[in-house]
């Protein structure tokens, strides 16, 4: 005859391990391995996506496991087939938001730093043409006989600019436009519009302020006309 | 009366599916409440890196993607970021050691415990520990499940942005084209001046005698097909023309073809679906205008 204490110690019940069965240890291990995966690959790639998708992996492997364990007993069959479909439901829809996440923003990126590109090319162009249209319309408009050079006459319209330096600094557009003007021997000007910040396609191309890989284009000017050209 | 009946034994039973309902909404109140906290302790309230509010311990490829989003902002600034260890990788790998590994084992934890609770009479201190577990694992796999959602739904949307993002560069093309021919319209202008000065002419000099503007001129040695006098020029899918209004004025239309499935902009009246900017042209300045 069992006494009420031994029946009431008999009804109550001991808990389950974490996942009910899957001990803890194997929690830490899958954690550990996505902290390694993930850390590992974003410090060798440098990339955010690549190392979220590769410490997915044993993430996701973990919660198959878990998922497998947790329609074990003691659990009843419509509950195990909830969480069955719970679970494929959340993992595909996870797996979806990363292919699709992964792609739209890097997209966004690319289109954020290719805007930066496409108004800095813009600027320096406008700037460049801005600069030598007015002098080439006053060397044409001179009369034939008294015609000054092209480079006497941009060079008085920048008067307070020191010319002995050989390449001066103009007024740029912007504060991310630099643009500087120099005179050939033949009498042509040649003006240069230099990215402050933005890189160009050549990472290792030497532009003329000394700057490495930044944008630059490059508009010459004489007495047949202006030619521009983007050289970086 | 049976409803009744339900309901008193379900307010009875703290481990009732209402109940944890009500502590799975909760659970995710406090979490939010105190996830915005810990964004305006950090100070990570940057306008530049748009992920402050995102839900932190929830959703990693939110993170992710704000991450991806905010080194494309400081690429455009000139900052170079990539590859940097900051406080929003940390933040990312503890959404996912949270999302995906604790709260589901958790939850998991949770269901099976409940589910011998229920099959015994009576669990002594139990029930608080698998109401937390629940609530903690419920609202973590609650907060993860809409960022899918939205990611499947907005994608129409962005569909939509990559199409007009496309139109945008062939626009932006187009007008880098038409700029530089303007200007150089206005070198044809000032060097068909006479020699004494004046007589200034959108004609241009041809074997000695002056022609109209050629298109050539304008679009520079080898862009052009051949150098004709025509008016209308067109390369790949952009269409160039020019009128000249008056003496000293000249303009510049160019059309390109949008890709499929068509422009913003109604068709053109040859049927295409086009997008078009005019470009007026002064010996010395030059107006661009986007037609829509």
């Amino acid at each position: 005859m069992k006494s009420v204490h031994d029946m009431e110690r008999h009804r109550t019940i001991r808990l389950p391990r974490i996942a009910g069965g899957m001990p803890v240890v194997w929690l830490v291990i899958a954690m550990v391995v996505t902290c390694g995966t993930f850390s590992g690959v974003y410090i060798t790639t440098g990339d955010i996506w690549t190392a979220a998708l590769a410490g997915g992996i044993p993430a996701l492997i973990y919660m198959a496991g878990l998922t497998v364990h947790a329609t074990c007993t003691p659990a009843s069959r419509r509950c195990r087939i909830a969480v069955m479909l719970v679970a494929v439901t959340v993992l595909t829809g996870i797996s979806a938001e990363f292919m699709v996440l992964s792609s739209r923003t890097r997209w966004q990126a690319d289109m954020i730093a290719g805007t930066g590109v496409s108004y800095d090319r813009s600027a320096m162009m406008s700037a460049l043409f801005s600069t030598a249209s007015p002098v080439f319309a006053s060397y044409q408009q001179q009369p034939q006989r008294k015609r000054r050079a092209m480079a006497e006459i941009f060079k008085d319209s920048w008067s307070t600019r020191d010319w002995t330096t050989g390449m001066v600094t103009l007024d740029g557009p912007s504060e991310r436009v630099n643009v500087y003007a120099s005179t050939t021997p033949d009498g042509a000007i040649v003006l240069t519009a230099v990215a402050a910040v933005t890189p160009g396609g050549d990472a290792a191309f030497a532009n003329v302020n000394g700057c490495i890989g930044r944008l630059q284009s490059r508009l010459l000017l004489n007495g047949k006309g202006m030619s521009y050209e983007i050289e970086n | 009366m049976k409803f009744r009946i339900d309901l008193q034994r379900a307010v009875k039973d703290p481990l009732h599916g209402i109940w944890i309902a009500c502590y799975i909404g909760a659970a995710m109140i406090a979490l939010g409440a105190v996830q915005e906290s810990f964004v305006h302790v950090a100070g990570w309230g940057d306008p530049a890196i748009p992920i402050a509010h995102a839900v932190l311990p929830a959703q990693p490829a939110v993170l992710a993607g704000g991450i991806e989003v905010a080194e494309g902002i400081l690429q455009f600034s000139g900052h170079t970021a990539r590859g940097v260890w900051s406080g929003y990788v940390t933040t990312t790998l503890m959404a996912m050691l949270i999302s995906y590994m604790v709260g589901p084992a958790l939850l998991v934890w949770g269901i099976r415990a409940r589910a011998r609770h229920r099959q015994q009479i009576a669990v002594r201190g139990g029930v608080p520990a698998i109401a937390a577990a629940l609530a903690l694992g419920g609202s973590t796999l609650a907060a993860v499940v809409p960022a899918p959602l939205y990611a499947l739904v907005s994608h129409r949307t962005y569909t939509m942005l990559e199409r007009d993002h496309r139109h945008s560069e062939a626009l932006d093309d187009l007008s880098v084209e038409l700029y530089v021919m303007a200007r150089n319209a206005q070198v044809e202008y000032h060097r068909s001046g006479e020699p004494r000065g004046g007589g200034h002419t959108w004609l241009t000099p041809v074997h000695g005698r002056k022609g109209p503007l050629r298109m050539c001129d304008l679009l520079g040695p080898g862009r052009g097909p051949q150098c004709t006098e025509s008016a209308h020029v067109t390369i790949g899918r952009q269409m160039f023309s020019l009128r000249i209004e008056r003496a000293d004025s000249l303009t510049l239309h160019g059309l390109v073809v949008c890709e499929p499935p068509g422009c913003p902009a109604p068709a053109d009246t040859s049927g295409q679906d086009t997008l078009s900017m005019v470009v007026g042209v002064t010996p010395l300045n030059v107006n661009m205008i986007f037609e829509e």
